[in-house]
């Protein structure tokens, strides 16, 4: 492979899964009656990850830093900008997900499924569930009682009651809903699922049934998951390796205990910082991170997240710094990542 | 002596959705106080009536729902604040002494209790209130403000609505208000239209029209939801310090236990229209006794703390507010249930403690 990552490819080489390397995806901005292009919202700019198989990768960031872009390019469900995505697939072996012909891409998505944030809008509300999780079957050719069967067995599998089949969405509660759309994700019995804020809209007494039940599920299947969040929480528990993304690029990447206990990158620290943790013996008048997101249509010169840096030196605005690995398997996106001390999440308890 | 801290009594408070399908009972006897100059967290899922009690409050409830029965009795006497409020930076002088001769009721240090339920909704006396004694924010300050109107006109019209003062000078009052929330180059943001700000931003515009008037209570209905935590961060220590400043009590609505920790003194726990628990914020979270608010306590996932693989979820869904369960609402998902007594009586809040209540047979029976 000739691509010049510096994350690298070793060691534990053969458990990796997916490989992105230097995935850009820029957006046109259109203005007028001609639909000029006058300029470009770079969503998602040089991001460099890998995920092992049967792990779950979490990606976290603010909103419109790029992360829900990112898991989208992933599976082609946009057509990124440039970049590689690697990934093993169980029948065809190491494919470039990005180079893929239109067989290639069908056999590719019978591996690969997503889960969707918004429980109301991903399901249609005229089809039954019959339909809604054996859709996917229907595609790939099972047909009448032994895609009935399945489907049954499918929403058993996610703790719904198989009588349930010949219900619509507008039937079930939120929660119900998600169980609906992670049924229909694993109809397939997918390698790699990409699980975009799957709890975010739910509520808090929802949130711990579905996340255990993503973990069983886990477990039973073998299943590795990109997981796409803003809580910092959950993210905390579901994941075995974080990637923190600002303004389209990839900030740093560890595992977990690492990322959350040892950050090395300043804007990981104010995340860690400005999360509002649920025990009032905790409540201190923390620093908070000034300004507001770059916008990534005009970002700033060197690194993107340097005019709310309060470590920011000369050196950030001029040039933009290349993600290293600073400890194994710990990258980072910081000039000053070596001399710096950054509090992790224990500073606060 | 405690009575004088009362700003808002709420009592037996019973708002319903009179809708094709049935009752929902949005609100079905609550009863707790925010107390002057404090902040009261207001926590539960969705649809448990946490919105619908606030906008009781406002009396604010949408159409085809109605306060049934209960008090809201307001405690004025913050309307007039002691001093300016407002200490030297510039034209903070025109907004005390607006504050200062603005309504009637200051007469008295005190003044009489407003019965807020006995008042028309739609009548001037209440009209005068929101605004001027009560100001609200909402989560999605995009849908608060008219899209075609500029922020600066939106945030005058606030003033010149209740008070008799000059365009020229309800703009000054406006500036040093956003100045005062931390809106960056006013004069230029003044003449601004809400898309053109950023979310955060929106929220700070939204906070400075509702404390235009120095009210005494500010009601927060998840005013950083939509927002990120940087974002959130910098509103949470925007209205601590401007509680510090004005002397306003806040209601603060929110889903997340998270917020409630940081901001609240005391805490309401609603589920499905009920107060559950009520007491200070310390004990919401130390000496937690509602099996519910125990139960949601130990689902959350606890950053910075080894959780273990799985987390202890409160198995079941809520209820069908259409079709809610006899008895005590969370009896179908409770660990505590007691069979023929949760199941067929509505449990009353016990009290626990002096300020302390939680609605639940468990303590019930204690107390008796």
């Amino acid at each position: 492979m000739s691509e010049t990552s510096n994350v690298k490819r070793d060691a534990s080489a053969d458990a990796i899964l997916l490989r992105v390397s230097k995935l850009k995806k820029h957006f046109p901005i259109q203005k007028g009656f001609l639909r000029r292009t006058a300029g470009v919202v770079r969503a998602v700019d040089g991001v460099d990850f890998y995920i092992k198989a049967g792990e779950t990768f979490g990606l976290v960031g603010e909103s419109g830093c790029g992360k829900t872009t990112t898991g989208r390019c992933v599976l082609r469900a946009v057509e990124p900008t440039v970049g590689k995505v690697l990934f093993r697939d169980e029948q065809m072996g190491e494919v470039d997900v990005t180079g893929l012909s239109e067989a290639q891409l069908r056999t590719f998505r019978r591996h690969t499924a997503m889960i969707f944030q918004d429980p109301y809008s991903s399901l249609n509300p005229r089809m039954t569930l019959l339909d809604i999780v054996g859709e996917p079957l229907l595609n790939n050719g099972v047909h009448g009682a032994e895609r009935r069967e399945r489907v049954e067995q499918l929403l058993q599998m996610v703790g719904l009651r198989p009588e349930y089949i010949v219900r619509y969405p507008h039937a079930f509660s939120g929660g119900q809903r998600q169980r609906i759309g992670i049924a229909r994700a694993l109809a397939l019995n997918p390698q790699f699922v990409v699980c975009d804020e799957p709890v975010s809209a739910l509520d808090v007494s929802i949130q711990a049934q579905t996340l255990n039940l993503l973990q069983d599920l886990q477990d039973e299947l073998g299943l590795t998951y990109l997981f796409v969040a803003h809580q910092l929480n959950v993210v905390e528990h579901i994941c075995d390796r974080v990637a923190v993304m600002y303004v389209g690029k990839l900030v740093e990447m560890a595992d977990t205990e690492a990322l959350f206990q040892t950050p090395l990158h300043p804007y990981t620290e104010a995340l860690m910082g400005a999360v509002p943790r649920p025990d009032p013996r905790l409540r201190r008048e923390r620093q908070v991170l000034e300004g507001e997101v770059a916008n990534p249509a005009n970002p700033p010169p060197g690194c993107y997240f340097h005019p709310r840096c309060p470590y920011a030196i000369p050196r950030c605005a001029a040039k933009e710094p290349a993600l290293r690995e600073l400890r194994s398997e710990h990258y980072v996106k910081c000039h000053r990542a070596e001399e710096l001390t950054l509090r992790g999440i224990s500073a606060y308890a | 002596m405690e009575q004088q801290d009362h700003l808002i009594e709420v009592r037996d408070l019973k708002t319903y959705f009179y809708l094709r399908e049935g009752t929902v009972k949005a609100v079905d006897g609550a009863n707790f106080n925010i107390l002057r100059g404090k902040t009261t967290g207001v926590v539960g899922e969705s649809g448990c009536g946490k919105s619908v009690t606030a906008q009781s409050i406002m009396q604010i409830v949408p159409k085809p729902g109605r306060i049934v029965s209960g008090d809201i009795t307001l405690w004025p006497g913050g309307y007039a604040p002691p001093s300016p409020p407002i200490p030297a930076t510039g034209s903070g002088q025109a907004l005390g002494g607006a504050g200062a001769k603005h309504p009637p009721e200051s007469g008295s240090k005190r003044g009489l209790p407003i019965k807020i339920t006995n008042l028309d909704p739609q009548g001037d006396e209440m009209r005068s209130l929101r605004g001027s004694a009560m100001g609200m924010i909402f989560q999605e300050p995009m849908s608060s403000f008219s899209p075609v109107h500029t922020i600066g006109d939106q945030l005058s019209e606030t003033i010149l609505l209740h008070q008799p003062v000059s365009k020229d000078a309800a703009k000054g009052m406006v500036l040093e208000m956003m100045r005062h929330v931390g809106i960056a180059n006013p004069e230029r943001n003044f003449a601004a239209y809400p898309h053109q700000l950023s979310g955060g931003m929106r929220q700070r515009a939204m906070i400075a029209m509702a404390l235009m008037l120095r009210p005494s209570l500010l009601i927060a209905d998840e005013p950083t939801t939509a927002l990120d935590v940087t974002t959130e961060a910098q509103i949470l220590r925007l209205m601590r310090g401007l509680q510090a400043e004005l002397g306003m009590a806040i209601m603060f609505i929110t889903h997340d236990l998270g917020v409630i920790a940081e901001m609240a003194d005391d805490v309401v726990v609603m589920y499905l229209g009920r107060v559950v628990e009520y007491a200070e914020v310390d004990a919401i979270f130390h000496d937690p006794k509602h099996p519910y608010l125990r139960a949601l306590l130990r689902s959350i996932p606890r950053i910075g703390v080894k959780s273990g693989k799985r987390l202890t979820a409160i198995e079941g869904m809520v209820p069908n507010p259409l079709d809610m369960p006899a008895g005590c609402p969370f009896h179908p998902r409770c660990p505590d249930f007691m069979p023929g007594l949760c199941d067929v009586q509505i449990p009353q809040d016990a009290a626990l403690g002096a300020r302390h209540t939680a609605a639940c047979h468990l303590y019930e029976r204690e107390g008796a």
